[in-house]
């Protein structure tokens, strides 16, 4: 297909187009106007796969020791490519607002090479027909990602969170390495292949078994599972905002693709449903508790991504053990509801970090208990994340109630089963999805309440102002097509299903009658929404012609309110995190009232990610085991060469002798 | 014709011997330069007849190893102001023990290797060996940045060697190319040394640990 391969073409030309003006304005027009006209050009052809699933192939002919590369859209590479060439065509807009109130202070040209590249890799895992070639975008894609993760190279923060980032994903690479580069290996993986039919590995070890773990925590380290993304929560936050929601909205999904594609090309065992269940409903139930404890905006919403990693992965185990149990519905049902959560959160999460960008833009703080009163603000970006929440919390009529619905509908068929295999598993993926629903509900209230309504509590929420044009429209765009992607479930899951035919025979006639009852709520949704809008218009026809006067909310006859006296995001989430203290490992600590006129009252709590210090304190002891092999780095270059040149003429002695 | 290339191989060897002996940075570029020169008649001599390919490339390598990398060394030697001794990690009795040692590996290692082909004196694979082992031996222990800029073109020279008699198709292609690569180096190294003594009063590579992290 030319079109894909003129969205390729045109991510790298843009890549070099950045790089070349010195004024800061052309590159960033520059930059942000190739990827953008890519993701629009690479549209074109996911679309079409989408619509009308047809297996195209785009061979590259490379030299010799690399073998023929081979690029090709199939149904499950267009379902995660047209949501992802879409939030990054939109982020790339949005970037070119965000990024102009750097001039002066940074360079336009680096974070938009870096972005083109990140979107050609992206593009590429989502399209690699050759594990050589997924290994290459999947590194492309990794070092982009942390260059744009350290664009504020001068805060220390930042430093280390790059730092951290850099070595988790590529712990995670070294994997994906072992799966890729193994005799036999292809990818994607090859349908129906039988297990240990073509790879040949240790005897006595189970092949298809030892695939799965390796793309399990290769995948699972770049999808933010428990133990694994320890770096996600950390490198989020980090970037600017628009790379943020890429990271979040798309970066996420190449693992949950990865480990998709895995499960779906081998017969699968039962243990890899429950371990799949058991990390995603760990993930998920960690990353909500990490939410409910976080100051910072950013840092909460990447927490929540983690939460919806988990849920996906979820979906996913439980497909997978529909698949392993014969249950077929079971199967196409959590395959689904992975796919389609997938979709809704990418919207949705881009979006919130769209806006959350927007708060910095506006208000120039970043932690919620400084911030409040902004819906007066900035109305456009306070509707658009009420929305966004709306929708991450899998509230009706938004994308995520279908998403999260489904999940939930599989989990139910694997109890209704007649037999008592699918039981324990579904109802430990019911009680996650159930208990992260619930405290989901709770983050996005607390941090919409503390953000957006209310009384400003410092100055910089008081002088806040609405973000430019460019940085409006991609969020207004988004957040109308929220509700539509609500009322086009059931299109998403005939697609999702119609997605999964080839390797789930029969899974779109199983889900026919889902699609019907999805249909009808939809009708019911569309109704609403009328509804709503309707109201909406009659009071403004009513209030036409009429003084309307806004005045201060009713102050309970409390002569001298002020912000203080308002719940703080914290303040407001301290019961439930208190729950969850030993996950999470936040203290906190109060000085509470005492004597009849109180001087200081007070609350003040911390965070310690508790995964992450385990991580880096088994860091510091390999470190300390390790010491003597710094011997080896000596900084002077001719003991390098000497190296290279002594195991050169090593391997060639070897070989003659 | 083949006494000649023996000839030109054995002065090889010598002028190696001589690279690792020294002490003067002087005499090292122009034993390279006469190293590059003596290489240039490789191209007419390899193949029996002449073509205007092989006379082309016999100029090219002639003027740049003979002329331009010289001339540009003794340029950079000039503009850095350095003391004109190679001043090594290793002594030159050392060195020189290095390369006896040196030349009997290659030795070894060429009785192994298969010929690439008939008409190749038996004493090309060692001897182009032996020159790139030198060139590896003096980008290790010479410490200033312009021994190892002429360390690097011996190593390449012993490249240079193997492929002028060796290489009968695509001769043209692989030599231009080697021969570019090369110029773009000594360039690159030139203006680096320049910038780096500029910088540090001192081309001392070594010292440059100091950088490491």
């Amino acid at each position: 297909m030319t079109l894909f391969a003129a969205c390729l073409l045109t991510f790298l030309l843009g890549a070099l187009a950045s790089l070349l003006p010195r004024s800061f304005r052309a590159a960033n027009a520059l930059g942000s106007g190739f990827a953008a006209l890519g993701c629009l050009l690479g549209l074109v052809p996911a679309v079409q796969a989408l619509a009308s699933p047809q297996d195209w192939e785009l061979i590259l002919y490379w030299p010799p020791p690399w073998g023929l590369g081979a690029l090709g859209l199939d149904g499950i590479s267009a379902l995660f490519l047209t949501p992802a060439l879409g939030l990054m065509g939109l982020g790339a807009v949005y970037g070119r607002g965000y990024l102009a109130n750097m001039e002066g202070r940074k360079r336009a040209g680096p974070p938009w090479f870096f972005y083109n590249i990140l979107a050609a890799s992206i593009t590429g895992v989502f399209s690699a027909r050759d594990p050589l070639l997924l290994l290459l975008f999947w590194e492309g894609m990794a070092l982009s990602s942390y260059f744009l993760v350290c664009m504020e190279d001068r805060d220390g923060s930042v430093r280390r969170a790059g730092r951290i980032y850099l070595v988790a994903s590529h712990l995670g690479a070294a994997f994906l390495l072992a799966l890729c580069l193994q005799p036999g290996a292809s990818w994607p993986p090859a349908y129906g292949l039988a297990p240990g039919a073509s790879v040949t590995m240790l005897p006595g070890a189970d092949p298809a078994g030892l695939i799965f773990l390796l793309a399990l925590v290769g995948f699972g380290s770049k999808a933010g599972l428990a133990p694994l993304g320890v770096w996600l929560p950390e490198a989020h936050p980090a970037a600017p905002s628009h790379v943020s929601a890429v990271l979040s909205g798309v970066m996420i999904k190449t693992g949950v693709y990865g480990i998709l594609r895995v499960l779906l090309a081998y017969q699968p065992e039962p243990w890899w449903g429950w371990t799949l269940i058991a990390m995603g409903g760990g993930t998920a139930v960690l990353g909500v508790a990490g939410a409910l404890s976080q100051a910072e905006i950013k840092r909460l919403l990447a927490w929540s991504s983690m939460e919806n990693a988990g849920l996906m992965l979820l979906g996913l185990g439980l497909g997978t053990l529909g698949r392993a149990h014969d249950a077929p519905l079971v199967a196409a049902l959590g395959f689904s509801a992975a796919l389609i959560h997938m979709v809704n959160h990418g919207v949705f999460k881009s979006l919130l970090f769209f806006c959350a960008g927007s708060v910095l833009h506006g208000a120039g703080e970043r932690r919620m208990d400084q911030l409040g009163g902004l819906l007066k603000r900035m109305p456009a970006t306070g509707t658009a994340f009420l929305v966004a929440s709306l929708g991450i919390c899998g509230l009706p009529p938004l994308g995520g109630f279908a998403s999260e619905l489904l999940l939930g509908l599989a989990a139910m068929k694997g109890l209704l089963l007649p037999t008592s295999s699918l039981d324990i598993p579904s109802l430990a993926a019911l009680a996650a999805l159930i208990l992260c629903a619930g405290i989901a509900a709770a983050v996005f209230v607390g941090a919409f309440g503390a953000v957006f309504l209310g009384e400003p509590r410092s100055q910089a929420a008081q002088n806040a102002h609405e973000a430019p044009a460019l940085m409006r429209w991609p969020m207004i765009f988004l957040a109308c097509l929220a509700p539509l992607m609500g009322l086009c479930a059931p299109l998403l899951l005939n697609t999702a299903l119609g997605v999964l035919e080839p390797a789930l025979p029969g899974a779109q006639a199983l889900g026919a009658p889902l699609v019907t009852g999805l249909t009808t709520a939809s009708l019911v949704f569309a109704l609403l929404l009328a509804l709503f809008g309707g109201l909406f218009l009659l009071r403004r026809t009513l209030l036409r012609g009429r003084d309307v006067r806004t005045g201060p909310t009713w102050d309970c006859g409390y002569i001298a309110p002020t912000a203080r006296i308002q719940y703080t995001y914290s303040s407001f989430a301290q019961p439930l995190s208190e729950m969850f203290r030993s996950l999470t490992g936040s203290t906190g600590s109060a000085t509470r009232p005492w004597r009849l006129f109180p001087v200081r009252v007070g609350y003040f709590a911390e965070t310690q990610d508790r995964v992450l210090t385990a991580f880096l304190a088994a860091f510091n002891f390999m470190d300390a085991r390790l010491e003597a092999l710094h011997r080896l780095q000596q900084g002077q270059v001719h003991v390098y060469v000497l190296y290279i040149a002594a195991t050169l003429v090593a391997l060639l002695a070897w070989g003659l002798w | 014709m083949l006494s000649l290339v023996e000839f030109i191989l054995v002065g090889l060897v010598l002028t190696n011997l001589v690279l690792l002996g020294t002490s003067r940075i002087g005499l090292c570029i122009r034993m390279v330069a006469f190293q590059g020169v003596g290489l240039a008649f490789l191209p007419l001599l390899g193949h029996g007849d002449l073509t205007w390919s092989s006379l082309a490339i016999s100029a090219a390598t002639a003027l740049l190893k003979g002329w331009a990398f010289p001339t540009l060394l003794f340029r950079s030697l000039e503009s850095a102001h350095v003391r004109a001794e190679v001043e090594p990690y290793v002594s030159y009795s050392g060195s020189l023990l290095f390369g006896v040692a040196a030349l009997a590996v290659s030795v070894w290692l060429g009785g192994r290797m298969p010929l690439p082909g008939p008409g190749v004196p038996q004493l090309l694979i060692p001897v182009a060996f032996f020159t790139i082992l030198v060139g590896l031996f003096g980008i290790v222990t010479r410490r200033k940045a312009v021994s190892q800029v002429v360390a690097y073109l011996v190593l390449e020279n012993g490249i240079f060697a193997f492929g002028a008699v060796a290489l009968r198709k695509a001769q043209l292609l692989v030599e231009m190319g080697i021969l570019l690569d090369v110029f773009v180096a000594v360039f690159v190294m030139g203006i680096a040394i320049f910038r780096i003594n500029r910088e540090f009063d001192h081309i001392d590579s070594g010292r440059l640990a100091s950088l490491k992290e």
